[in-house]
């Protein structure tokens, strides 16, 4: 037997397992496109969903690529996607130099596309949305096996969509708050540099709640660090609200955790010779409207314990001390780094219950965590990997924080 | 250790270099500074030794007023471990040198031992030449091949009448350097009881420059022994066996100084009864001289008597003979002229004719004949027929004129004839009257020879009385003389024996002087400065080893906090507690043995010189020999070690029993928790930075302990430098305006007539304030058997010296008055015990020993011991009223130059000494010495506080870094995050300051203490100054290396928080 057709049944075999195995069509869709990008040589994949309001309209949901798709729609029969979504016809274009579509160029921007697959999927009732596969200029184009076999098995993925799997409720950011391009951060350490971030391009939206998974080293922490401010990339841009911080100086950048961010650590880090309310009062006392810091020790359920040290308080209970701290600023965004790290299950759900009625209330949360069953609870999971974002996964069903389980 | 281990402990020192350098630093420093200052004295010693060696200078000095004899020489050499004795005398000579005079003592050279270093010219080696030593030439200016005079005016060298010395006016043929004078302090050289009181030359002849019969024996001997040439003079060894050998020549010393006092005592009292015995025979010879000069007296007188009746006699017989040779003279020219008349009336008559006989022939005879006739002297020769030819001339006349004359020839030729005729009778006669007449004459003549030559042979008899009555004269006169002479050489023979007799009750029972090298003046002042750094260096280094350690135990600690993850993961692992303490031990004492080496090389190549210079600077020195110990070293680094060791188990200790999960966990932040005070509303109103500022400091014990004391450490250190520095400067301010009254002394000589009424009237008359005090110099034998110099001196005008001296009772002394007994300066009580009511000993000039009761202690500031005493308690002791021979002298507004410049025309004056110049001198010499050790201090003190504080903020930013970093990222800026530690700092420096600066006033006393030579009491107690300089510095310091340490702040990467 040829080697490639080997390859392509056992891809097969694995898709099948994986949807088998998958408790929810995300899982089934994000599992199989990982195994068809690992078998169809394809650098970066989408899967576009149709808007459950607007079937014309399609909503990246998932991604592997260092882009952010998010703020990217395509309607039906509009270039590659639309056309492949609207025809439910899989397109195959081995040169896409070739390509007249721009538009579908466009879903790309930023990255030299060389060859590209688009299948659609289905359920038995309707289209619901389509995935893109793409390699990039320069490397090996896909062949027309590689476009059978991601046909193939987008339509065994598909197999998995049920009668309740219709179209996507889309996440609409909003307003981006946080916007990311092209970020890298290098470190020298004598002669040696060591590239952290590669390029991260990443918009944060008001009021998302945005998790960053991935393993250590990854370059999740020191997103955070140059979302927060704390740091600053070594190069790219960086904007808040549309101000450029990509060269502020540390006074610009003090001044713009000051008054922007809150926030929360692993090790709750309080002031270990202030009581709970002067924690917070001492963070407070830095913005001219603070939130009335009983008022934030009773959001996180600790009013009773506003005069306890921290040496008097349970590791939840410093993390929620934490938590209010970060929100008695009034912070636009809320920079949390593994906020349950140190805790147990239960205590762990607390402070996310907390967090998660942080976000209710409008707040921006960006989360840095290795638990990928908090990243449930996320509008969006960025996996980080290498230095960059390597996939993205649009929540289509929030988690509350009661109903996690690790 | 294993290969590993040492690898994880470069590694551990590489990652905490700062805290390593720390521990280093303070060994370093500990080290040097005790070896440093321990090692300044025997590096001194040695290069003294030199100078010992160089010049022979002998162990043992016997002096002994009453004369060494040969025979007491040969029982000295019989003692064991004398090998060599030399024999010497010596005076104290006034130097006269433009126009001022030096108290100079003149010592006789001996071959070997105690020989002076030239450094130029060459040694005395006749009468007449003489050796200077050269730093007091130099000062002067004089030069080999200058001479030098020394006066004699029975107020110096020659007081007992004796000159000592044989020549007055002497050769410099050197300038010298001797082994037995090797310090330039004035003080050391002695005492005398001429001049000043202090001997400022010394001189150096040959010995047959002495006048030896002036001198009862050798009075001083020189003492060399081989059994001490193998230890130095500051070695135990040498001071055992010194003192050994001392003793035995003390104790041959006790015999034959009391034989030598018997045997002077009968020798001079047999002179004595010798010299009554002459006295009385030369009494008797005077008696009778004075009789017979009596006796010869009253023949005399007889004589004068007898001589001035026969005198008067003469006179009477030369009378009658002048008038009988008058009249012969008279009567023989009356002849000769009658004689002359004769021969030429007889010669004219045998020439005339009758007819020659002219009337005019005739007028003319007869006016010649009335003429002869008329004169009375010739009137009795021939005088008849004189008569009669002038009668018959006058007819002629009455009847004739010239013409009748010739007219009448007959009648003319009758008278005529007549004429003739009568003349040849009147020749006749008048031939006859003239033999008559020469026969008269000549018998008159015949005896008035006889008279004359009765005359002369009266008037050479007369003569031969006079001569004779002169030569008696002349002989009483003599004798005379002789009597009085006699009488003046029985009187001066009387007071003589009278003197002798006084001086025979003052031959004292002089014991022998015995010094050893210890009772050198150069010695002793060496030993004194080998005290003060003895002293010093415990204080000192004492200071900075207990911060170095609690510095040590700070590192050590937080290096075991910062690790106490990876501890944990090592007693996970299965690591041994002891292992692991192995290797922060092998960590400290690398940092010791580092340090210790360094230290080391600190203390020998730069403290110890430092150090030597100034102290070298006041004596004679050899080469400089730098000391270093091995030894010393070694057992320093292992106490140093030991120490560290201890401090670093100690620190370990708490970490390390601890269970490998709970180190694992990492650092527990510090346990705060409510205090009683928060319910307060004072607390609840307080800025909440405030209340975060208190809670560091109260919740943060073991940060805030530390810091407090080392700020308090650092702050100690220089508050306790600037205030020994001061408070010694202070103490001779203090003398001046609380105790002296006086500025100047004016001594004079009291033999000088009226010498007290004449300066004090020149004294009033400048306006000037003074009181008249006898003062003086004698030895003092201090409680612990040494010797100390101190001045006496005793009130003239109790009255007026109560304002000139104000002495403020010290210690237990009670309020009473010196007139009650004997008052010391403080010192005497401070350093040596003394109490009131214990015996004082002091020494006078000639060796001779008095004890006084002690009434009080006053408190006094200058580097000198007082003994202020009552006339009554001095003449009680002494035996004899004292006379006053200085003025203590206030020169006020006129000052001392002016004070000086009038009295220098005062004979009697013998010194005007600008008091208060002549202190500030001696404090200078000394606060020079303890300022250079006190710079080194300070400089020191800085670079530790430096490195403590330093070291203190690094680790307090260190420690505080994760919450600087999360406040930080919060939103403080830099700036505010720097708010955050130094508030909080400058409540822990001011707490550590303000501690620092009650350490340092209680330090800085003990260390004036321990510096106090044992003359010396200096003023303790709070020295403001000391406490704002000290704590400003501290302040200063600490401002300076906290914003050097908050810098860090700002480099601070907030992305380490994960880190931390």
């Amino acid at each position: 037997m040829d080697a490639s057709i080997k390859n392509y049944y056992l891809a097969i075999g694995k898709i099948q397992k994986c949807i088998a195995n998958a408790e929810t069509l995300d899982e089934a869709f994000q599992g199989s496109l990982r195994i068809i990008i690992e078998n169809c040589n394809a650098e970066q994949a989408v899967i576009w969903y149709a808007d459950k309001s607007d079937k014309d309209r399609l909503h990246p949901y998932y991604w592997i690529s260092p882009l952010d798709m998010m703020s990217r729609t395509h309607s039906a029969g509009e270039g590659a996607v639309g056309r492949v979504y609207a025809s439910q016809k899989t397109e195959y274009i081995p040169d896409f130099k070739a390509a007249p579509d721009s538009f579908t160029a466009a879903d790309f921007d930023g990255v030299e596309v060389g060859s590209m697959i688009c299948v659609p999927f289905s359920n038995e009732y309707e289209n619901l949305g389509c995935i893109q596969l793409i390699t990039t200029s320069g490397n090996r184009s896909f062949t027309e096996e590689d476009a059978d076999m991601c046909e193939i098995m987008v339509m065994m993925a598909a197999m998995a969509i049920t009668d309740n799997e219709h179209r996507l409720v889309p996440w609409h950011g909003g307003e981006v708050v946080i916007s990311l391009s092209d970020i890298c951060r290098e470190f020298k350490n004598g002669e040696v540099i060591t590239k952290v971030l590669k390029g991260v391009n990443l918009d944060i939206y008001k009021g998302e709640f945005l998790v960053l998974l991935g393993e250590s080293g990854c370059g999740k922490s020191t997103l955070l660090n140059i979302i927060g401010g704390m740091d600053q990339a070594t190069s790219g841009s960086f904007t808040y609200m549309g101000e450029d911080f990509s060269h502020a100086t540390q006074e610009q950048l003090t001044e713009f955790r000051r008054s922007n961010v809150g926030f929360i650590f692993q090790g709750y880090n309080l002031m270990p010779n202030l009581n709970a309310i002067q924690n917070l009062d001492l963070i407070g006392e830095l913005v001219e409207d603070p939130m009335d810091s009983s008022e934030a020790l009773e959001l996180v359920g600790l009013s009773e314990r506003k005069t306890n040290y921290p040496s008097q308080l349970s590791g939840g209970q410093q993390q929620r001390v934490s938590i209010a701290r970060a929100l008695v600023k009034k912070p636009k965004l809320i920079l949390a780094d593994e906020p349950t790290a140190a805790l147990d299950y239960a205590t762990s759900i607390e402070v996310l219950t907390v967090m998660e009625r942080i976000v209710e209330s409008g707040a921006t949360l960006v989360m840095v965590t290795h638990n990928e069953e908090i990243s449930r609870m996320a509008d969006r999971v960025v996996h980080m990997r290498n230095g960059r974002m390597y996939e993205v996964t649009v929540n289509r069903h929030r988690a509350h924080a009661a109903d996690l389980v690790w | 250790m294993k290969k590993t281990q040492i690898k994880e402990l470069f590694s551990n020192i590489k990652a905490t270099f700062m805290s390593f350098m720390a521990i280093v630093l303070f060994v370093v420093l500990s080290v040097g500074v005790f070896t440093g200052i321990s090692w300044t004295s025997p590096a001194l010693q040695r290069s003294a030794e030199e100078i010992f060696d160089e010049g022979n200078l002998c162990d043992i000095e016997i002096q002994f007023p009453n004369g060494l004899t040969d025979e007491d020489l040969q029982q000295i050499m019989a003692l064991d471990g004398v090998d060599e004795i030399a024999t010497g005398y010596s005076s104290l000579q006034m130097m006269k040198r433009n126009g001022k005079e030096y108290v100079t003592k003149v010592m006789s050279l001996t071959e070997n031992i105690n020989v002076p270093v030239q450094k130029d010219g060459r040694l005395p080696r006749n009468e007449g030449e003489i050796a200077l030593n050269k730093s007091w030439a130099k000062d002067q200016g004089i030069k080999v091949g200058d001479t030098v005079t020394f006066k004699h005016d029975g107020s110096a060298g020659d007081r007992d009448g004796m000159k000592y010395l044989t020549e007055d006016t002497y050769l410099v043929t050197a300038l010298v350097e001797s082994p037995a004078y090797i310090s330039y302090s004035l003080s050391s050289y002695g005492f005398a009881n001429i001049g000043s009181g202090y001997i400022q030359c010394l001189a150096f002849t040959a010995p047959q420059s002495f006048d030896t019969s002036a001198y009862p024996g050798y009075t001083q001997a020189f003492i060399r022994s081989n059994m001490l040439r193998s230890s130095s003079t500051s070695d135990e060894e040498y001071m055992r066996l010194s003192q050994q050998l001392k003793d035995r020549i003390s104790a041959l010393g006790d015999n034959l100084a009391r034989e030598r006092y018997g045997m002077i005592w009968e020798e001079a009292k047999g002179k004595l009864e010798e010299g009554y015995e002459k006295l009385s025979e030369a009494e008797a010879k005077i008696k009778d001289a004075e009789k017979k000069i009596k006796e010869g007296k009253k023949t005399l007188a007889e004589g004068k008597a007898e001589y001035a009746a026969q005198e008067k006699k003469l006179a009477r017989g030369l009378s009658q003979l002048q008038a009988g040779q008058q009249q012969y003279n008279t009567a023989k020219a009356n002849y000769e002229k009658a004689s002359a008349t004769y021969k030429d009336i007889k010669k004219s008559r045998s020439q005339l004719k009758e007819e020659d006989l002219t009337y005019k022939e005739i007028t003319e005879m007869n006016r010649q004949l009335n003429s002869f006739s008329k004169d009375a002297n010739m009137k009795d020769f021939g005088s008849d027929n004189v008569a009669q030819l002038q009668g018959t001339l006058d007819e002629i006349t009455e009847k004739f004129d010239e013409e009748t004359w010739e007219e009448d020839t007959e009648l003319t030729s009758a008278y005529r004839r007549q004429v003739l005729s009568d003349m040849d009778e009147a020749i006749d006669e008048g031939g006859k009257e003239l033999a008559s007449a020469k026969k008269e004459l000549d018998k008159s003549d015949k005896k008035l020879k006889e008279g004359w030559n009765q005359y002369y042979a009266g008037a050479a008899k007369l003569k031969e009385a006079r001569q004779q009555i002169e030569a008696g004269e002349k002989k009483l006169d003599k004798k005379i003389k002789q009597l009085e002479e006699s009488k003046k050489k029985y009187e001066d023979g009387k007071a003589k024996l009278e003197d002798y007799e006084k001086q025979l009750s003052k031959i004292k029972d002089y014991d022998w002087t015995v010094l050893s090298r210890e009772d050198n003046g150069g010695v002793l002042m060496m030993n004194q400065f080998s005290g003060l750094t003895e002293n010093l260096r415990f204080s000192m280094a004492a200071l900075f080893i207990i911060i170095g350690l609690l510095v040590s135990y700070s590192s050590i600690s937080r290096i075991v906090r910062d690790q106490v993850v990876s501890i944990g993961t090592k007693k996970a692992l299965g690591l041994r507690s002891r292992e692991i303490t192995l290797s922060y031990l092998a960590y400290s004492g690398a940092a010791v043995i580092i340090g210790g080496v360094l230290g080391l090389a600190a203390g020998s190549l730069v403290i110890e010189r430092l150090l030597a210079r100034p102290i070298g600077s006041r004596f004679i020195m050899g080469a400089y020999a730098p000391y270093f110990s091995t030894g010393e070293g070694l057992i320093l680094m292992a106490i140093e070690l030991a120490m560290i060791l201890l401090t670093t188990w100690l620190a370990c200790r708490s970490v390390l029993k601890q269970q490998a999960v709970e180190l694992l966990k990492g650092e527990k932040p510090p346990s705060a928790k409510p205090r009683f005070f928060e319910k307060w509303k004072l607390w609840q109103r307080l800025p909440l930075f405030t209340k975060t500022v208190i809670n560091n400091c109260i919740n943060d014990k073991r940060r805030v302990f530390g810091t407090i004391i080392g700020i308090a450490g650092c702050t100690a250190l220089m508050v306790t430098a600037i205030l020994v520095n001061d408070n010694i400067q202070k103490s001779f301010e203090r003398q001046y305006e609380d105790v002296y009254s006086y500025d100047t002394v004016v001594r004079y000589n009291v033999n000088y007539p009226d010498a007290e009424g004449e300066i004090a009237g020149a004294l009033d008359k400048l306006g000037t304030e003074s009181t008249p005090v006898y003062t003086g110099p004698y030895r003092l034998l201090q409680p612990d058997g040494r010797r100390s110099s101190v001045t006496v001196t005793v009130p003239y005008d109790e009255e007026s010296f109560d304002n000139f001296v104000k002495m403020e009772p010290f210690g237990e002394t009670a309020d009473t008055e010196y007139d009650d007994g004997v008052w010391m300066n403080a010192a005497y009580s401070s350093h040596l015990g003394a109490e009131v009511g214990d015996k004082v000993e002091i020494m006078d000039s000639e060796g001779q020993i008095h004890e006084f009761t002690l009434q009080g202690f006053f408190k006094h500031y200058l580097l000198s011991n007082q003994m202020i005493m009552s006339r009554e308690v001095y003449s009680n002791e002494f035996g004899q009223e004292t006379e006053a021979n200085a003025f203590l002298v206030d020169s006020g507004e006129s000052g001392y130059q002016k004070v000086k410049d009038t009295l220098s025309g005062i004979k009697a004056v013998r010194m005007v000494k600008d008091d208060y110049k002549a202190s500030e001198n001696v404090f200078n010499e000394f606060s020079r010495i303890t300022r250079a050790v006190i710079i080194l201090y300070l400089v020191l003190s800085v670079l530790m506080a430096i490195i403590v504080l330093y070291d203190l903020y690094s680790v307090f930013i260190e420690e505080k870094k994760k919450e600087l970093i999360v406040l930080m990222i919060n939103g403080f800026s830099a700036g505010d995050a720097r708010k955050y530690i130094y508030r909080d700092t400058i409540v822990l420096t001011v707490i550590g300051i303000i501690l620092g600066i009650v350490f340092g006033v209680v330090m800085g006393n003990v260390t004036i203490m321990t510096l106090e030579p044992d003359i010396a009491y200096f003023v303790k107690g709070i020295d403001w100054f000391a406490c704002i300089a000290g704590a400003a510095a501290s302040a200063v310091l600490a401002v300076v290396l906290c914003a050097a340490a908050l810098r860090k702040i700002s480099a601070f990467k907030l992305s380490d928080i994960n880190k931390l």
